[in-house]
């Protein structure tokens, strides 16, 4: 054969071949799926709840989503759509009544269909219990009775007809339509848990023959501090529960044997329920071009800043104060802007978030970008770097002697160490004054800091649902629960009061308002905001999240691989 | 026989007595501690903290709480885990005692087996440098902290013989699979290997220059196999000694081990729920450590006789 | 007859070669020099000595300042060890770990000899009832897995009770109380034997008080097998600390202990090697070289062995 023959064969069987691959199942739209449609990830720690009303870790949250579900839900942008409602609830002119209705077709994992009852059930129970998030009902007309445990019932909550009813606020709340989205305000099957034991216990979340919800998913094994699996729901009452046939969570301490089983095909993806990669590992996976590809970065709803301690003395503003902070006041606005200003961002953003992939730099205030009531970017006068600024700043205030012993404490975990350790390293560098930094166990510094102990600390939320009121209200009105600060601001508190009562279209001028009050006062360092990563084989689709949750189980699909 | 009985019994009754001491001890100074296990990020209310203290048995006075504690174990049951609500802890350490005891037992294995192989190649090549080479590794063995020894058993084998293992040496879902044992075997038995190493090196040295060991060597090669079992069935007598140390030495590295290894066994349990102040679990783990070591003592009692018949308790 | 005139006698110096002075002491260090491999463990253990010293006064870079450069770089001329996870001098960093491994090695040795030695030479000397009692808890103690009782102390003492900052000293005191009982049984053993002797016996006849007998005749006979305790419980209290900080229970940030910086450099073993490499190195040459001072001096205090 000539040689030009030669090529024109070789180029007509590559054709040809390419064309069979395309066939056979690599591109266009025809994805195989793969035989074993197993999803399988780690966690790092065992869920701590299982019942919706006790429920506030995302770990616990991002799983049980897929197996409780509620009237309504958050979509991939957390805008509120309905889930088992069949619309928007009906509101009443003066704001306070909301009428719900439900779809017709609703039913349990294990075959009982949803009425309102169950509905009324499941929120009362939830009121009762007191769960972190109980406060889901605080609007609710009846719910403090029912919180002191002196009434068994909300008397706001009213039974309409089978599968429609009202509940009547206390006063207007224009944040309570997306607080419902909530998981508190998931239904639970009254039947299997009175048969299981007392209506207000929690045995039956535990074991998956009474783990009973509405999710498309249902739990079927649970080794605690090993395993959890979960199977679709057969006959699921919303038609598809897609492709995965079964779910497999492993609980693995160590997230470098994570990381290595998930390599060695082990696990379908890392990064479900709240799960981090370490700092090496995320840095080695953006760096590398094939493995980025396996990477996905997803702005969290989440901030980290600098806690000042707001007490003027003891009781004073609020009665956990016992001493004087050196932060505290006008006198102390300069301390805090000093302390602001010595902290090179960009380098802590380089050591404490894996050179920036991890988390980015908070320039926008204390809600982050993505959420509503970012002050848009580069908005925050104090979260830049002025060295020369911050040292003067530091003199006026009398620094050497106010920071003498200061400890600054967080909770333990290895993102907070770095943080601490680099803010402590670039004080002493840019301001010459020493700084200890003290990790405590979660429990004992929480519980520390809402007593406003420690005169400066770690402080970071992460927003529970898309509303500003998630954040002032617990966060900076007088007396707000998780507070740390103590802080007091009485024009805050009146702002807070109107808009709160506002629909958001009406009232988010006003928290951008607020949220320039507490930039303006440097009330919070604000240092970053939180990226989530997520890590999935290319052969595993539909996975990641938005700003708060996962993507449901039910769009995941695995290809032939 | 009717004596070792008596004696076996007595024993038992002895670690029982201790295992509830210590573990009382580790309860005292645990809830000692101010404030409690409790409390989330956001909103814990007091009602809420009320009922979790109530549930828990937390709100009775310290007495009531020990004897009450006390009255548990002796049923065997721990209590509940104060972090994973719900989670009973017996059936928990149980499951993960069983898989810390599997690799623990064959790093017992490694310990013995190699530690014996090391000694008994650098007694018989004394002052060779076969010998020099076994005693130095035995020093390096027991210098190197085992969480050393485990990282780069994980280099090598997580990472660089990776491409031929493809992670099946151990990274597998779940744990039950036997290609996971041998690498954190190795790490958690080989520091203590040197120690049995240099025992019996010691120990066969003293047995082999005796003379009439000497002189049946020199008789040929049956008589120097029959020697030879006799000189290693000595040389295991002090290994047996400290198997007491050596099994306290496993749990403690198994510790560190389990963490690295994503072992799910009773030391990473241990680490968690110190972190995590999950105090229920922790003194349920340490009455567990208590137990084990009690019985690994009483075992190693009861063999020692059976090797030196001149010991009659 | 003539007399012969006195011949002067030459001067005879009359002396006498006494064998040098054979004391306990002198014959060890003799038989120590000869130890090669102790001598190797010697020139470590000095060289972690000076380190220390050094890094008190002076490290290339503090310590604790971060972004020095860039993030996981590997050595290089500027910083022969690298830089960490947080852009710190490794180098520096382990010279500042050098004196926490002397400060915690040293100081339990030292605390562990002051609770072991007197309840060791009581228990043996007076026999009967205080025997029983001490020999008791040192049974006791050996029931259970002692460092992770120490892991307890630490974690009780410090973060729960908050009687005792987070510190070397935490460490030392909790090792110290959980080993306490290894010299006070070696120490009762050589307690026990020595009473019997007939030095002891002689110097009671003369009239000596027990506090004398234990502090002047039992104790410094008995200096030997202690010196070599006390020389292996420094590893194992270095270890101990190690083990600690690996668990993240140690020393509390930034102090650059040597097993916390193997911690920080684990989890990027593979993509930075030597953050976990340098301070690994460091502690296992530490550990190795006071193993092999201990077996020397050990050897050399043994009139038993032989070469």
């Amino acid at each position: 054969m000539t040689r030009f023959s030669v090529f024109r064969s070789l180029a007509v069987a590559m054709g040809a071949i390419s064309t069979l691959a395309a066939c056979g199942g690599g591109g266009g739209g025809g994805e195989a799926l793969a035989a074993d449609q197993t999803l399988s990830f780690p966690i790092v720690d065992d869920v701590g709840d299982l019942d919706p009303a006790h429920m506030s870790a995302a770990v616990d949250i991002d799983i049980f989503h897929n197996s409780f579900s509620g009237l309504y839900k958050f979509d991939d942008a957390l805008n509120v759509i309905p889930d088992i409602a069949s619309g928007p609830p009906k509101i009443s002119d003066d704001q306070k009544t909301y009428t719900f209705s439900m779809r017709k077709d609703v039913k349990f994992s294990n075959g009982d269909p949803v009425k309102s009852d169950d509905f009324i059930f499941s929120w009362n129970r939830a009121a009762r219990i007191q769960g972190d998030y109980a406060s889901v009902f605080q609007p609710i007309a009846g719910y403090d009775a029912v919180a002191n445990g002196k009434a068994h019932d909300m008397t706001g909550l009213k039974k309409i007809d089978d599968y429609s009813f009202s509940a009547t606020l206390t006063d207007p709340a224009g944040y309570w339509y997306t607080e419902v989205a909530l998981w508190t305000a998931w239904v639970v099957d009254q039947k299997v848990i009175k048969a299981a034991g007392k209506e207000d216990d929690s045995a039956w979340a535990s074991d998956p023959a009474t783990a009973i919800g509405t999710g498309q998913f249902k739990m079927t094994a649970r080794t605690p501090k090993q395993s959890i699996d979960f199977a679709p729901v057969a006959n699921w009452y919303g038609g598809s529960t897609g492709t995965i046939t079964k779910v497999h969570i492993e609980i693995v301490a160590d997230q470098k044997a994570q990381l290595t089983k998930y390599e060695s095909g082990g696990y379908s993806l890392i990064g479900n329920a709240n799960q981090l990669l370490t700092p090496e590992d995320v840095i080695r996976y953006n760096s590398d071009p094939q493995l980025k590809k396996q990477l996905t970065l997803q702005p969290a709803a989440r901030t980290t800043w600098i806690g000042y301690n707001f007490c003027e003395g003891a009781g004073k503003p609020s009665k956990n104060c016992t001493a004087a902070s050196p932060f505290a006041g006008d006198a102390g606005k300069v301390g805090r802007e000093a302390l602001s200003l010595a902290v090179d961002r960009d380098q802590l953003v380089d050591i404490a978030c894996s050179k920036g992939i991890a988390c980015v730099k908070a320039t926008g205030g204390v809600i982050p970008k993505g959420l509503k009531g970012y002050l848009g970017d580069n908005t925050d006068p104090w979260a830049v770097f002025d060295k020369a600024k911050a040292q003067s700043l530091f003199q006026q205030w009398g620094g050497a002697d106010k920071t003498k012993n200061l400890i600054y404490t967080y909770n333990t975990t290895a993102f907070n160490k770095a943080v601490c350790d680099n803010l402590a390293s670039q004080w002493q560098a840019n301001l010459g004054f020493k700084m200890q930094c003290t990790g405590q166990d979660r429990a004992s510094f929480f519980k520390a800091r809402t007593k406003c102990t420690y005169p400066i600390f770690r402080h970071s939320w992460s927003a529970d649902y898309d509303h500003p009121q998630d954040w002032f209200d617990f966060l900076f009105v007088t007396d707000a629960g998780s507070s740390g600060s103590c802080y007091s601001n009485s024009q805050l508190d009146q702002m807070a009061k109107t808009a709160n009562t506002k629909p958001l279209s009406q009232s988010l001028d006003t928290y951008k308002a607020m949220g320039k009050i507490l930039v303006d006062n440097t009330v919070t360092g604000n240092l970053v905001y939180t990226v989530q990563q997520y890590v999935a084989h290319d052969y595993v689709k539909g996975s990641g999240g938005n700003a708060l949750y996962d993507f449901y189980w039910a769009d995941v699909k695995i290809l032939q691989h | 026989m009717r004596g070792t009985l008596l004696y076996i019994g007595q024993r038992l009754i002895l670690i029982a007595i201790t295992t509830v001491l210590v573990s009382s001890i580790v309860f005292l100074l645990l809830h000692q501690i101010p404030g409690n296990a409790f409390l989330n990020e956001n909103r814990q209310t007091p009602q809420a903290l009320a009922a979790e203290l109530h549930h828990y048995g937390l709100d009775l006075p310290l007495q009531q709480q020990y004897v009450n504690w006390v009255q548990g174990v002796l049923h065997g049951d721990l209590g509940e885990s104060l972090v994973n609500h719900g989670v009973k802890i017996s059936p928990l350490l149980i499951r993960e005692t069983s898989v810390s005891a599997t690799v623990g037992f064959f790093a017992l294995l490694v310990t013995v087996g190699l530690g014996l192989i090391l000694g008994v190649i650098a007694a018989l090549r004394q002052n060779t440098w076969v010998d020099y080479i076994a005693s130095s590794a035995a020093v390096i063995g027991y210098s190197v902290p085992s969480f050393v020894i485990a990282i780069f058993g994980l280099l090598i084998f997580g990472h660089y013989l990776y491409v031929w293992t493809g992670g099946t040496l151990f990274y597998q879902p779940g744990w039950g699979k036997p290609e996971q044992i041998p690498v954190p075997a190795l790490a958690l038995g080989l520091p203590y290997a040197s120690y049995v190493a240099r025992l019996t090196r010691a120990s066969m040295l003293e047995t082999i220059r005796t003379d009439y060991v000497r002189t049946a060597w020199a008789k040929g090669l049956k008589a120097r196999v029959v020697v030879f079992r006799h000189a290693l069935r000595n040389a295991l007598i002090p290994v047996v000694t400290i198997l007491g140390p050596l099994v306290t030495g496993i749990i403690t590295g198994s510790v560190v081990i389990e963490n690295i290894f994503g072992i799910p066994g009773l030391g990473k349990e241990f680490v968690t729920s110190i972190l995590a102040r999950d105090y229920n679990i922790v003194i349920g783990v340490f009455t567990f450590y208590a137990g084990l070591v009690g019985l690994a003592n009483l075992t190693v009692d009861v063999v020692y006789p059976v090797l030196d018949p001149r010991i009659r308790y | 007859m003539a007399q012969a005139a006195p011949v002067a006698q030459p001067e005879v110096e009359l002396t006498y070669d006494m064998p040098e002075q054979a004391t306990l002491l002198s014959d060890a260090w003799r038989r120590l020099r000869r130890n090669r491999i102790a001598l190797v463990g010697t020139v470590i253990i000095a060289i972690l000595f000076i380190t220390a010293l050094i890094s008190i006064v002076w490290t290339p870079y503090p310590v604790w300042l971060q972004a020095v450069g860039p993030t996981y770089q590997p050595p290089s001329g500027a910083h022969p060890l690298g830089l960490d996870q947080a852009g710190r001098d490794i180098l520096s960093r382990i010279m500042g770990g050098a004196l926490i491994t002397v400060e915690v090695g040293i100081g339990s040795a030292i605390i562990v000899s002051l609770i072991g030695i007197p309840l060791g030479l009581l228990a043996g000397f007076y026999r009967g009832k205080v025997d029983t009692v001490i020999s008791f808890f040192i049974n006791i103690w050996y029931g259970i897995p002692d460092l992770l009782v120490a892991l307890i102390l630490v974690f009780v003492l410090s973060d729960a009770l908050h009687l005792i900052p987070r510190g070397v000293f935490v460490i030392i005191i909790a090792f110290s109380l959980t080993r306490w009982m290894d010299v006070a049984r070696l120490v009762r053993g050589q307690s026990l034997a020595l009473r019997e002797r007939e030095f002891v016996e002689a110097a009671r006849m003369a009239g000596a008080r027990d506090f004398y007998l234990l502090v002047r005749h039992i104790f410094p006979n008995a200096l030997g097998p202690i010196i070599v305790q006390a020389t292996f419980a420094i590893p194992a209290a270095v270890l101990f600390e190690a083990f600690l900080s690996f668990l993240g229970l140690g020393l509390p940030s930034p102090t650059p202990s040597w097993g916390a910086m193997a911690a920080d450099g684990y989890h990027g073993m593979d993509f930075a090697p030597h953050i976990v490499l340098a301070p690994t190195i460091a502690l296992s040459l530490t550990l190795m070289a006071f193993n092999w001072l201990g077996d020397g001096l050990r050897d050399a205090f043994d009139p038993r062995m032989r070469r």
